[in-house]
């Protein structure tokens, strides 16, 4: 099957910062994919493109086997997009402004939409200006849902919504991923990302410095502290295909964030002089999430430097890596 | 059953399921022909993707613990009881695995690891029920 | 999708968006014809005319805010983001908003001319906006319709509505514009000759070929705002140009550290916040000081088309005034805005000043510049005195009070109304009405320019002592009810004094008009309405009327020349030979007559032959005649001018050189007519009574019995209420003539009683010394002197003439006695021979 969302190369750059540099994503039919990424990461950048708001500066994309940029109406067509803090009519109130919505889709919109009104017990002669913010989320889901569309897109639908909202809204979207849909989410609430999604993508630096699924990541990245009897001693190199990706110093004990860990390298680093102790745990998707968004992770290889204003610098990675060039992190670093 | 699912514990959330279907099974809450929700219907329960409880049945079904019969869903098999206590046992040895591990790692010698077990049964012994065996 | 669901539903949707400013424009609009139709005929003729005004304002208006309503305040919800995710093609979009705001349009257009017709508007001619008034309503028409796509544009490009509004006014001028350079090309002729039906043509012409060039770039415009958003364009290092070098770097603060004082940052704040706003707001006012400027130091004939350009940047001025004022309490001064220093606790007086600074400082600043220019050109000076400037210069003050009234009122209409497309409408309109309201009150009601400025300090004071609450959000009882009071206290507070001045205007007690009604009842009953009008003879040297006026025929000419007689008093004074008639005078004809009679007299003096005195007897028996029948009339004027003749009479009888001719008959007639004292007063007294009734009972004050406005009486009462007290005013008067009568009875100092007089009818002449009443007027010795008051009651009552003409009298009864007591002796004589 045609993957619902695939983009090649995306780059978006703004006056003031680069957004995207070079984003590849591929997402499959029936899954959920959610995106995370710090404020201001590009992860609404990204969706206003996936959706046909924004041109890219470079690269393309490709949702539903439809071009965004030349049919944006046909994208639209197929896809329901729940924003936070959605701007809806507020002088209408909720029966009208479902006829209002249905007038653009096919018949049976508005059917469904009542249905799904009435599950949530919202009144249908109540003005959208008085309606709670809960009440008017559930309102835009209703909207987006009611023309069962192949793709759900939703760009932090929850925040600053109660736990029963949300807890609402991830019924909804398991039911789509259940009934073979497809769910793009970008949340903060990692708690409930790790729950429901199938692929995690995170977009840090203009890049997506992981996109794989859930289970791979998660099962990935270990937390290695090594606990040593002199802060100077040196912790050798783990053999392939482990790689370092991240490492702390604090006193006499030193963290490593590594991938591809196996447990058997465990006997290896004790065998090291001055190792007194090494204990593994596999790392949370929150704490998987904070490493790559930190500074000095070596994430993955990008493209080759593009020109951009003055010279790009790049730090000596962490020991043990072999000095990978890693121009993420410093361009970044430049605005 | 009730079913609980911690997603930040560690353990992958498809397993954390397989897990306690075992256990369950183990403890005869699951008795065999008994019927399980769906799919869908679980995912929603727990709110987890439908795919991670499909894994799990999947497993579940491939070491022979539940099949799918048609037009009526999941169900416990027969002879699972007695799998689902075997690997119990095994699991429960990974575990005990792990804390003698660590209780080496810090020092202790074999001797007196023995003693701190001896002395925790003796402690735990007649305060926890067995589960009477069943058919 | 269905096609037609789908129009329907962006139909449906814009329509419940427009239609709250359709209706508030028509209300607005209804009110003020009601309120101008009402008080139309209080008005003068300048407010009139400028009433014809409205009914092409109001779709004006709403030509302009239908695309803040409809696009911007779409933008700023972000509701048209949410609209645009779902799958509706952009055509759609753009154009039901415009088929929407078309048929509001075409709403307003007919809604204001039923209230044109309903109201009874006429063209209307002349008055200050004579030259706008002369192009037809049906470029207006075209005009709007341009507008409302203008505003489109403007609404698409920008994002916030202000802007938008602020710019739409340049380009509704561009028609303008465009025919004035087209005019002004060497081989179109001169400006100066092309009349303005030619001109409306033109711009008529050109606004028709606009309209569909701004539709098509409003739509452009459209498209683009709701397509994906292109990606900007970055420079790459090739890209810098030399002139980035010296471009200063980018800062977001305006210096290292904050402003001393906190108005600064507010201050700064309001000119940043927007910054084509502060030019756009800034710029009409300047062009309309310079239009200003130009209408009164011009010296010499404005083309009527100069005239309207400069009329139209004076308005233009004065809606920027009014949308500075708007400006105050929108945008970054809306209340949930202001709330950002609320909870920082900066106190709502600071911030009061911080958000009026840059408006009161920038209309001081214009009136200033206009001071400034005008002290350094000085007063324009021509050798031709009738080549002055259209406007004559006018004080800082005024020009700052104006200023002052227009932005109070915008501000507080903008606090009131928080929605901006509404506020941005109402408040030019409201502060206009207020301005027309206070200029009325001052100028035709006469109510002192101190109260005028008190007045216009309200919404100031009103929007000062709200700000508390309104930048906590608060919109309680209590600032509903300051905004209710200040309001009605601005609309009513103009007409107090009036009402204070007319309620304490002098008036006849209800104990005397009780007193004084059934006797005027009566004798109004009992006289005869009938009358005879005096007139000349006939001077016509015509001989018949059908031929055209100016051309005359010589030869009778001539011979009716001959035939006129000088000395006869037909010829000066026909009245008619029925003796009972009431007589109604005619100030010239009597004037004439007794010129005429002296002259008569003089001759007889030079040459006492039989003729001559025939004459003069002919003319002082037709004054006498005259003078009984005017007593009967029961017009106090009569009264008046046949104590004029008589007077004469008495003048004339008691001098020397009449005395051969005390004997003659006429001379006996005349004598008794001037000794009626008695009958004189109860004629003088019947004739006030009778006009002070017939007055009260006509609805409309008719100059025939009692007294109009265009009398000179009550001068100083301001035009504009004199007619509603003018009734009252003569009942006072009457009373106090009758009182005078009274006292004269009774024997009393009459002096205070005609000061009084002369107080009451609005001290005619100045000082009583110089007036009508005093011992040295007119009423003295000569007659005919000059300034001798008419229209004025008593002038000249119990003057010495009255004793003297009975004096007269008395003297010829005793001559009488005498001699008939010596014709019988006469025998004695006889006998003694």
């Amino acid at each position: 099957m045609n993957p619902v969302i695939s983009t090649d190369q995306l780059t978006m750059r703004f006056r003031g910062c680069d957004a995207l540099l070079g984003v590849d994503l591929t997402i499959q039919p029936g899954t959920v994919f959610a995106l995370l990424g710090e404020n201001g990461a590009g992860k609404t950048t990204l969706i206003r493109i996936l959706t046909g708001f924004q041109k890219p500066t470079s690269g393309s994309a490709c949702v539903c086997d439809f071009d965004p940029l030349k049919q944006p109406l046909e994208v639209r067509r197929r896809v329901g997009y729940v924003s936070d803090n959605p701007a809806l009519y507020d002088w209408m109130t909720v029966g009208q402004i479902g006829w209002f919505t249905a007038s653009f889709y096919p018949d049976g919109f508005y059917d469904a939409y009542r249905e799904s009104v009435a599950k949530y017990e919202i009144p249908e002669d109540r003005k959208i200006r008085v309606l709670s913010k809960g009440q008017r989320a559930k309102i835009a889901l209703s909207l987006a849902l009611a023309h069962d569309p192949e793709l759900l897109i939703l760009d932090e639908p929850t925040s600053g919504l109660d736990p029963m909202v949300r807890r609402e809204f991830l019924e909804s979207m398991i039911g789509r991923a259940a009934s073979g849909r497809t769910v793009f989410l970008s949340s903060h609430q990692i708690n409930e990302v790790e729950r429901v999604a199938d692929t995690i993508g995170i977009l840090h630096n203009g890049k997506l410095q992981a996109c794989e699924p859930l289970n791979d990541l998660k099962g990935s990245m270990t937390e290695l502290t090594v606990s040593l009897d002199d802060p100077l001693v040196q912790v050798p190199t783990l053999p392939e295909p482990a790689e370092t990706l991240l490492e702390e110093n604090q006193g006499r004990q030193r963290r490593f964030l590594v991938r591809n860990f196996d447990p058997s390298m465990i006997s290896f680093i004790e065998s090291a002089s001055g190792v007194v102790a090494v204990r593994d745990r596999t790392m949370t998707l929150e704490e998987i999430f904070i490493a790559h968004t930190r500074k000095g992770f070596a994430g993955p290889p990008g493209p080759p430097p593009e020109m951009s204003r003055g010279p790009s610098e790049s730090p000596k990675p962490s020991t043990g890596d072999g000095g990978r060039e890693s121009e993420v992190v410093t361009s970044g670093e430049q605005s | 059953m009730f079913f609980t699912v911690d997603p930040s514990n560690g353990v992958a959330i498809y397993s954390q399921i397989v897990r306690q279907v075992k256990f369950a099974v183990a403890e005869q809450t699951l008795r065999p022909g008994q019927l399980l929700p769906s799919v869908r219907q679980l995912s929603q329960q727990l709110a987890v993707n439908p795919n991670t409880v499909a894994r799990a049945f999947q497993d579940l079904q491939s070491e022979g613990v539940i099949e799918t019969l048609r037009g009526r869903g999941v169900v416990v098999c027969k002879g699972a009881v007695e799998r689902c206590r075997k690997q119990r046992q095994s699991l429960l040895a990974e575990r005990l695995s792990a804390v003698l591990t660590e209780a080496l790692q810090a020092g202790l010698s074999a001797k007196e690891v023995r003693k701190l077990v001896d002395e925790q049964l003796r402690t735990l012994d007649g305060t926890i029920e067995a589960i009477a065996e069943l058919q | 999708m269905n096609e037609t669901r789908l129009w329907q539903g962006l139909l449906w949707k814009e329509a419940k968006q427009v239609i709250p400013l359709i209706g508030m424009l028509l209300g607005v609009s209804a009110l003020l014809f009601i309120v101008w139709a009402a008080t139309s005929r209080q008005l003068n003729v300048t407010l009139q005319a400028t009433g014809d005004i409205v009914p092409l304002i109001m779709p004006a208006l709403f030509a302009a805010g239908a695309g803040a309503i409809l696009i911007s305040h779409e933008k700023e919800t972000r509701s048209l983001n949410w609209l645009a995710s779902l799958p509706i093609p952009i055509r759609p979009i753009v154009m039901t908003k415009f088929v929407v705001a078309f048929a509001g349009l075409m709403l307003m257009w007919l809604g204001c001319w039923l209230l044109g017709i309903l109201a009874g508007l006429d063209g209307g001619n002349g008055g200050p906006l004579a030259e706008l008034k002369q192009i037809h309503p049906a470029f207006w028409f075209l005009h709007s319709i341009y507008v409302l796509l203008c505003g489109f544009y403007t609404a698409w490009r920008n994002k916030n509505a202000f802007p938008a509004l602020v710019w739409i006014i340049p380009l509704a001028l561009l028609p303008f514009l465009v025919v004035e350079i087209w005019h002004a090309m060497p081989f179109i002729g001169s400006s100066q000759y092309a009349d303005v039906t030619q001109k409306t043509w033109v711009m008529g012409i050109v606004t028709a070929l606009a309209i569909p060039i701004a539709g098509w770039f409003a739509y452009r415009a459209g498209r683009r705002e709701l397509q994906a958003d292109e990606p900007e364009r970055l420079l790459g290092r090739d890209g810098l140009h030399s002139a980035d070098a010296w471009r200063p770097p980018e800062t977001s603060a305006p210096s290292e550290l904050p402003f001393r004082n906190s108005l600064t940052s507010l201050v700064w704040q309001t000119i940043h916040s927007s910054r084509w706003m502060s030019i756009g707001l800034s710029v009409p006012l300047l062009a309309g000081a310079l239009a200003w400027l130009v209408l009164t130091n011009h010296l010499g004939q404005i083309s009527s088309w100069l005239m309207v350009a400069i009329q139209v940047s004076i308005g233009l001025s004065l809606l920027a005034v009014s949308w500075l004022g708007v400006a105050v309490f929108t945008g970054d001064g809306s209340s949930g805005r202001l709330k950002f220093l609320a909870d920082r606790g900066v106190s709502p007086h600071r911030a009061w000043v911080g958000r009026h600074w840059f408006g009161v400082s920038l209309l001081c600043g214009i009136s200033l510049l206009i001071l400034v220019v005008q002290a350094i050109l000085g007063t324009p000076l021509s050798p031709d005195a009738y080549d002055r400037p259209a406007v004559p210069e006018v004080s800082l003050l005024t020009i700052l009070a104006v200023f002052a009234v227009v932005y109070g009122v915008s501000q507080w209409t903008s606090q009131l109304v928080p929605m901006l497309a509404a506020s941005a409408f109402l408040a030019p309109v409201l502060s206009l009405v207020a301005l027309a309201m206070l200029i009325n009150a001052g100028v035709g009601n006469g109510v002192r320019l101190g109260w005028l400025l008190l007045i216009a300090v309200l919404p100031f004071a009103a929007t000062w002592w709200t700000m508390h609450d309104f930048m906590d959000g608060r919109r309680g009882w209590k600032y509903w009810s300051t905004m209710v009071v200040a309001g009605l206290l601005f609309s009513l507070l103009p007409s107090l004094p009036v009402w204070i001045a007319k309620s304490q205007f002098p008036r006849m007690p209800k104990e005397r008009v009780a007193e004084l009604l059934p006797e005027a009842r009566r004798l109004s009953k009992a006289s005869s309405m009938n009358f005879a009008s005096m007139r000349m003879g006939d001077l016509d040297l015509r001989d018949d009327f059908s031929n055209r006026l100016g051309e005359v025929d010589g030869e009778t000419a001539v011979q009716r020349f001959h035939q006129r007689n000088y000395a006869s008093p037909d010829t000066w004074m026909v009245i008619g030979n029925q003796d009972d008639t009431p007589l109604r005078a005619d100030t010239w004809i009597i004037q004439n007559s007794l010129e005429m009679a002296s002259f008569t007299k003089l001759r007889w003096k030079q040459n006492p032959s039989e003729t001559s005195k025939e004459e003069l007897a002919a003319f002082i028996d037709r004054l006498t005649t005259a003078a009984r029948r005017l007593r009967l009339s029961v017009r106090w004027f009569d009264q008046e001018m046949a104590d004029y003749v008589e007077e004469w009479l008495v003048n004339n009888l008691s001098d020397k050189a009449m005395q051969p001719l005390q004997s003659e008959p006429f001379f006996r007639r005349a004598a008794e007519q001037v000794a009626a004292f008695d009958d004189r007063q109860s004629a003088r007294r019947r004739a006030l009574l009778v006009s002070w009734h017939v007055d009260l009972e006509l609805s409309e004050h008719s100059q025939w019995y009692g007294v109009s406005a265009n009398d000179d009486w009550f001068a100083r009462v301001p035009l504009n209420w004199r007619a509603s007290i003018m009734q009252k005013g003569f009942g006072a008067v009457v009373d106090r003539c009758l009182q005078i009568q009274e006292k004269q009875k009774a024997g009393g100092d009459l002096e205070p009683e005609f000061r009084a007089l002369h107080e009451l009818v609005g001290r005619p002449g100045g000082d009583f010394e110089t007036g009508p009443y005093s011992d040295n007027a007119s009423s003295g010795q000569n007659t005919l002197h000059p300034r001798r008051f008419y229209g004025y009651p008593a002038v000249s009552w119990f003057e010495p003439w009255e004793t003297e003409g009975q004096l007269i009298w008395q003297r010829l009864q005793t001559k009488a006695q005498t001699e008939t007591e010596s014709e019988s002796n006469v025998p004695t004589e006889e006998e003694v021979q």
